[in-house]
């Protein structure tokens, strides 16, 4: 194996321990996206990839995720859905997927998609527009789908002729092609499905570019080439094998003795350690994910627009980027993640880290002699654990006395959900479902089951804006319409985004043309192996 | 010895009993809504009500409770609520791994344990001595899940000897994966069998005894063997039934560094996700072996100490 000397060894001893220490940002975190050393070569077919995953698989049924990111990833190797977002995630458009061409009508009210010739499941039968009938009516259903929700405004599937279908809409939905492009839009073989039962999602039949060769529940998922995949060239790779490590620290250690050549979400403390590794790679992809630290608007001082803002201009973004997050955040100018038709920096200016500012929006709300507050986040997180200290600290210079409750998962949520909270930070990891603003804007803007995202936010005039914004199909309208909401929810500041964060992967330097699409999830359909 | 047999199982049967309504009763005390944290947050108010009658929750405690203890006796088990499968059969699945490494761990601990404790008392007050003792105390102090991430760095990455996580089944299997979890859970054990093993000797090798059977000229090694281990041996025994437990316990963390899919990491898993059933069934099927264990331990030492058999036989 390969050689390390005793000081490393014991440096990662101190890091396993989780002693993250305020040690700079050192080196710039820029991607290492260029294809350098073995992988300059020309793409070769064949060979598998161990990944070391952080979520296990619980669940292969697109109506029930119950294991959240260890379910959607396996789903988009072995389902296709109709559409798709970018693979390669070099834009955040929508391209084909079981359908090569589609149209959308000019009111909105249907969407006609023509299925593409070589289309075809596992099984070796093609998709036909009755399998896309009967997926889409499942999956807005929501007695059958835990995810019927995104499907808002669909009435129905029309089969046109034996390769077309149009779907009806019963009012605009300006998101529904990434809604469709989900994959818990996954198109399903209706035949097979049906007769299998609950049976069906023990071994599914997909269209993908993978099919499941052997789960073994709580330890591992392993798919092989799909040799029916209407692309050709795609995969590269013949095998590809989920190992789940929910342990971060033993993730990484998978990683460095070869046990694995690839893992997700490597914490940020480790991000350093990994670098120096000769025979390792880092690999950022901006996806739209960020801190979200919610206020609860219905308590005193936090319903107060001028308190919230002064908690934003207290915190001192750029020393949280450079001494929690390694410099691999990103300074917000949303209150929401990184999303398309985003105004950029120059056009909305990023919250700035402004003290005296601060200070006289306290002085001239009505809590001038400051107040105190529960921050609940969640527990054994190392990062969070910083953060809520930096969070103390800033605040305290403001008069607010923050009383720190790291908590378990399941109480966060309850007391989240409930709106039993004062400030929390709800997610050990948040990230939008779509790369588009619709997701969060209605969460937050329009009263519904979430109440403001439970914040209990809500502005009549941004509601009537977001409805307008998520009700326009053209896109260009769309990207009008956007940047002013962007602005108006940042100064209603409901919520916090602390800082817009990456999905940082680690693999070895002989793992090559890794992509992920604009939400961070990969189907492996262009990596392959050096060497 | 029958009637104290009997007595014993009807002591084990109750303290099941008890353990069985204390777990019920914990979890009830757990702070979050079950069904809600199951289904996550975007789940429909109308699905939560529905899962909620599916799962019973909706009916009073006391129902939930007999519902429960009938579901245990009569071993109809009922489905895990995160992974849909029915839970006897879920946890055959994972029992394996857990089972090994527990008995790896412990097979490790009492020969090395022995090993040293015997060394240790032989030479009691000499620089071994005290070497031993003071390393036993160090290790023990150490937290199995840091002793794990160092052997996975040292013996895992360094010397390449070991994977650094998951499961391989079968013999070979078993030994490349569960070796490094299996020191790292004998380390903290060793310590208590040295000691205890160590004291009880030395409290033997100075009894009159003892000395009889040196004055008869007996080898030291005739004595140690004949006399003073088997003697020794009792005490050692009724702790390693005791801490067994703790054994079991770490288990559930060293599972997780080492990302074996055992009863431990099963356990962690189904807590986390309010997967109750699952839950129940895992918490007292640990406290069920501990109860056995002590069980076992009774009767062992009834078979090798004729003083405690007497007792028993005269109440």
């Amino acid at each position: 194996m390969k050689f390390r000397s005793s000081l490393a060894l014991a440096a990662a001893a101190a890091l396993a321990l989780s002693l993250v220490g305020c040690t700079g940002g050192g080196g710039n975190a820029a991607s290492s996206g260029a294809a350098t050393g073995a992988c300059a070569a020309s793409p070769k077919a064949g060979g598998k990839i161990v990944v070391g995953k952080q979520n296990e698989t619980l669940s292969l049924s697109p109506y029930a995720t119950p294991g959240g990111f260890g379910d959607t990833e396996a789903l988009n190797m072995i389902f296709e859905t109709l559409v798709r977002m970018d693979p390669t995630g070099k834009t955040q458009d929508i391209v084909g997927g079981i359908a090569d061409t589609w149209s959308v009508a000019d009111n909105g009210l249907s969407y006609t998609f023509h299925i593409r010739d070589g289309a075809k499941f596992s099984n070796g039968r093609a998709v036909t527009p009755e399998d896309v009938k009967y997926s889409l009516d499942n999956w807005s259903n929501p007695d059958k789908s835990q995810w019927a929700a995104f499907a808002r405004g669909y009435k129905g599937t029309t089969v046109v002729d034996t390769s077309t279908v149009r779907v009806e809409m019963s009012e605009p939905i300006g998101g529904f092609l990434y809604s469709l492009a989900m994959v818990t839009a996954a198109i399903l073989p209706a035949k097979e499905a049906e007769a299998a039962g609950a049976a069906f999602f023990d071994a599914p039949i997909g269209s993908g570019p993978f099919v499941v060769d052997k789960w073994v529940k709580g330890s591992s998922i392993s798919f092989t080439k799909n040799p029916d995949y209407w692309d050709k060239k795609a995969p590269l790779l013949d095998e590809v094998d989920f190992r789940f490590i929910t342990d971060d620290n033993t993730r990484s250690l998978a990683l460095r003795s070869g046990d694995v050549q690839m893992v997700d979400s490597v914490p940020w403390s480790q991000v350093q350690s990994l670098k120096s590794d000769a025979a390792l790679s880092i690999q950022q992809f901006k996806i739209p994910s960020w801190i979200l630290l919610s206020l609860n608007n219905k308590k005193g001082p936090l319903g107060d627009q001028k308190v919230r803002q002064a908690l934003s201009l207290a915190i001192d973004r750029d020393a949280v980027n450079k001494k929690i997050y390694f410099g691999m955040g990103e300074k917000p100018n949303s209150m929401l993640p990184r999303l398309r038709y985003d105004a950029d920096a120059s056009k909305i200016t990023p919250t700035p880290y402004d003290l005296s500012k601060a200070k006289s929006l306290i002085a001239d709300s009505g809590y001038a002699d400051g107040f105190t507050a529960n921050l609940e986040y969640p527990s054994g997180n190392a990062a969070f654990d910083s953060l809520a200290a930096v969070l103390q600290d800033a605040w305290a210079k403001l008069g607010v006395t923050v009383k720190l409750l790291p908590e378990d998962q399941a109480t966060l949520s309850k007391n989240f959900t409930g709106g039993t909270y004062d400030i929390m930070l709800p997610y050990a990891f948040a990230a939008s479902d779509v790369p588009i603003p619709d997701e969060f804007a209605e969460f937050y803007a329009v009263k519904g089951s979430t109440n403001g995202f439970f914040t209990w936010w809500n502005d009549p005039a941004i509601q009537a804006d977001v409805l307008k914004f998520t009700g326009t199909t053209d896109d260009a309208k769309r990207a009008e319409l956007w940047p002013p909401i962007q602005k108006a929810m940042l100064e209603a500041q409901p919520a916090i985004n602390v800082l817009n964060l990456p999905l940082v992967n680690g693999h070895s330097t002989k793992v090559c043309g890794f992509t992920t699409n604009p939400i961070g999830q990969s189907t492996f359909t262009t990596t392959w192996i050096a060497g | 010895m029958i009637l104290y047999l009997l007595r014993r199982l009807l002591l084990s049967v109750g303290q099941l009993l008890v353990l069985a309504i204390l777990v019920f009763l914990i979890l009830q005390a757990v702070p979050g809504d079950p069904v809600k944290i199951m289904l996550g947050e975007r789940a429909s108010p109308a699905y939560v009500e529905t899962v909620r009658q599916q799962m019973g929750l909706d009916e009073p405690v006391l129902t939930q409770l007999w519902m429960y203890l009938t579901r245990i006796v009569t071993g109809n088990l009922g489905n895990s609520v995160i992974f849909g499968q029915p839970i006897g059969t879920l946890i055959a699945s994972r029992v394996e791994p857990s089972a090994i490494l527990i008995t790896y761990g412990l097979v490790l601990a009492i020969v090395f344990g022995s090993v040293l404790g015997i060394t240790a008392a032989l030479r009691s007050g000499t620089v071994a001595d005290y070497s031993i003792r003071i390393l036993a105390t160090a290790i023990f102090s150490m937290p199995a899940f840091w002793v794990g991430l160092v052997l996975s760095l040292v013996l895992g990455i360094q010397l390449g000897l070991f994977p650094v996580s998951g499961y391989e089944p079968g013999l070979v299997g078993a030994f490349r994966t569960l070796t490094l979890p299996a020191i790292a859970l004998a380390l903290s054990l060793i310590a208590v069998v040295l000691r205890t093993l160590r004291g009880s000797m030395l409290r033997v090798l100075g009894t009159e005894y003892v000395e009889a059977a040196r004055a008869r000229g007996y080898t030291e090694g005739r004595i140690v063997r004949r006399h003073a281990l088997r003697n020794a041996v009792t005490p050692t025994i009724s702790i390693i039934a005791v801490v067994l437990g703790f054994l079991i316990g770490g288990t559930a963390v060293l599972e997780q560094v080492f990302g074996i899919p055992g009863l431990g990491s099963l356990l962690v898993q189904a807590v986390e996700r309010r997967d109750y059933p699952v839950v129940q069934v895992i918490a007292l099927l640990a406290g069920a072996v501990v109860i056995l264990a002590g069980l076992v331990a009774d009767l062992l030492q009834a078979a090798l100490d004729p003083r405690v058999r007497s007792a028993i036989r005269h109440g």
